[in-house]
């Protein structure tokens, strides 16, 4: 059993908090109350090779193992000021770029791969409607094969990425009997005549990360964008969610661990009652706390990683990964904003920013309560 | 042959809820009555991998590989002659 990263694993993540830290956090600050989405950083990111950390040589990626993935992703979230990039970054990745990369076409891979990787096409997933969010499988939006195409009829909700994406892989019924096995994937591009986009829509956090509505109104696709056999929908759904779960909260532990020295350092340099806060046990055990779940997050998120890197499923520990980790991910925040007092409290420092884009945490990549019915319905309850 | 009675009990003890899988035929579709949801096709699944010593591609998840425990079998029955 080895607990940590490889020499090259470790390299890589240096190597992202450096290149974070130096190209990308300027001007976050206010990108972020302006809701603007950093398209520079985007094209900085690819050409960087974020964007294809887990992508063959062939299409322009790294070709790296999820462990260098994940130890990648906690230096992201280590060092980035900007959460709304990050968290539009990996949506691409693990929910529109890793599927097509298993259950695409050749043409399909070579089509849209390339572009997702070098930045030149934003992508993303639609599954969610106004009346089917955790249930996401009992979608209404409908798919009608006529001829060598699809007609789509449906409205998708709250679609990172919707109104800058280039294409977006689309969740419809094709089968009203199968229920669940019932559902396909769709690759849609912008330009497919009846696909369009409402208007933004306003979140409490991860401002700087589009968010949006999506329309289909007739639209036509061609049978060649549908992604996998028809019924594939739901293992597909499942098979992006374990790797989402696993990879994407690598960033949550990266914030983590800055949060807890920042706070530690805050600890020992703010004095009252002449002596450093950190000094009282009411502080001081909140970093103890806090460090715990730094080193819990870890063991949970590396064990993930080492399973999906050595070809193991993980539905279960993929669960627990994500439930953990997002709520340990609020619960600093809490404690970091409290710590530091009013200042923590104030906009200017970030620290509450922090708090509203983990919470977000506990609701994307299904609920914390649908996390638990996994890891309740693997246990046979 | 593959014993379906294993995948039958299997699937009364550790899927069905409620009702009685001998009520059911081998050709029933598992998912058009209900028996079988998507969290319920990950549990067989992963039973199938460990008591077979296979190895289940996501791409062959597909409603006509699980539709009922004849296509079960059928891709449990393809993999562990393949193996041998
Ligand atoms: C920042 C962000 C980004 C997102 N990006 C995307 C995206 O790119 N693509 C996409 O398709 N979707 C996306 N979503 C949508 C997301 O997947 C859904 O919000 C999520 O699945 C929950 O659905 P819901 O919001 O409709 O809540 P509901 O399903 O209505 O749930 C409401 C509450 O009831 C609880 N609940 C529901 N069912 C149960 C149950 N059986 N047992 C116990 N509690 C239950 C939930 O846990 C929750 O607390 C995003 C959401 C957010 C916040």
């Amino acid at each position: 059993m080895d607990f940590l990263l490889t020499q090259e694993q470790t390299k890589l993540k240096e190597s992202v908090i450096n290149f974070v830290t130096k190209t990308l956090n300027e001007g976050a600050h206010e990108r972020q109350n302006r809701e603007d989405f950093y398209l520079e950083g985007w094209k900085k990111c690819a050409d960087f090779g974020m964007l294809g950390l887990p992508m063959p040589k062939k299409y322009g990626g790294l070709e790296m193992d999820l462990l260098a993935c994940v130890g990648a992703m906690e230096g992201f979230g280590y060092a980035s000021k900007d959460f709304g990039l990050l968290f539009s970054i990996n949506s691409q990745i693990w929910t529109c770029e890793a599927p097509i990369l298993r259950f695409g076409t050749e043409e399909q891979k070579n089509k849209y791969l390339g572009g997702l990787i070098s930045g030149t096409l934003i992508g993303g997933h639609a599954i969610t409607e106004a009346n089917s969010g955790s249930d996401a499988f009992s979608l209404t939006c409908r798919a009608k094969r006529s001829g060598d195409k699809y007609i789509l009829n449906g409205t998708k909700m709250f679609i990172t990425n919707a109104p800058i994406a280039d294409i977006l892989l689309v969740f419809a019924r094709t089968d009203e009997r199968k229920g669940f096995a019932g559902i396909s994937v769709f690759i849609v591009e912008k330009g497919f005549a009846g696909f369009s986009i409402g208007k933004p829509l306003k979140m409490m956090g991860l401002r700087d990360c589009p968010l949006g509505e999506v329309i289909l109104q007739d639209c036509d696709v061609p049978v060649e964008n549908r992604l996998g056999k028809e019924g594939a929908g739901s293992a597909i759904f499942n098979s992006e969610m374990e790797q989402e779960r696993s990879c994407l909260f690598a960033t949550h532990l990266g914030s983590m661990e800055k949060i807890l020295e920042d706070c530690i350092e805050y600890a020992k340099t703010r004095h009252q009652f002449g002596k450093p806060i950190g000094s009282n046990q009411g502080i001081s055990h909140k970093i103890a706390e806090m460090k715990l779940r730094v080193e819990m997050s870890r063991l949970i998120l590396y064990k993930v990683a080492w399973m999906k890197a050595n070809g193991l499923r993980a539905p279960m520990e993929s669960a627990i990964a994500k439930l953990y980790i997002s709520e340990s991910y609020v619960a600093t925040c809490l404690d970091a904003v409290q710590i530091h007092g009013a200042y923590g409290y104030s906009t200017e420092f970030g620290l509450e920013r922090n708090l509203r884009d983990a919470i977000g945490g506990k609701i994307y990549s299904g609920t914390s309560e649908i996390q638990r019915n996994i890891i309740a319905t693997f246990l046979g309850l | 042959m593959l014993d379906k009675k294993e995948i039958r009990l299997f699937i009364q003890t550790k899927i069905m809820k409620e009702g009685n899988i001998d009520d059911f035929k081998d050709t029933d579709s598992l998912i058009e009555t209900g028996i079988i949801d998507s969290l319920g096709i990950q549990i067989l699944l992963a039973y199938l991998e460990k008591a077979y010593s296979i190895k289940i591609a996501d791409e062959e998840l597909t409603p006509e590989n699980f539709e009922n425990i004849d296509a079960i079998s059928v891709l449990v029955q393809s993999k562990t002659t393949a193996i041998r």
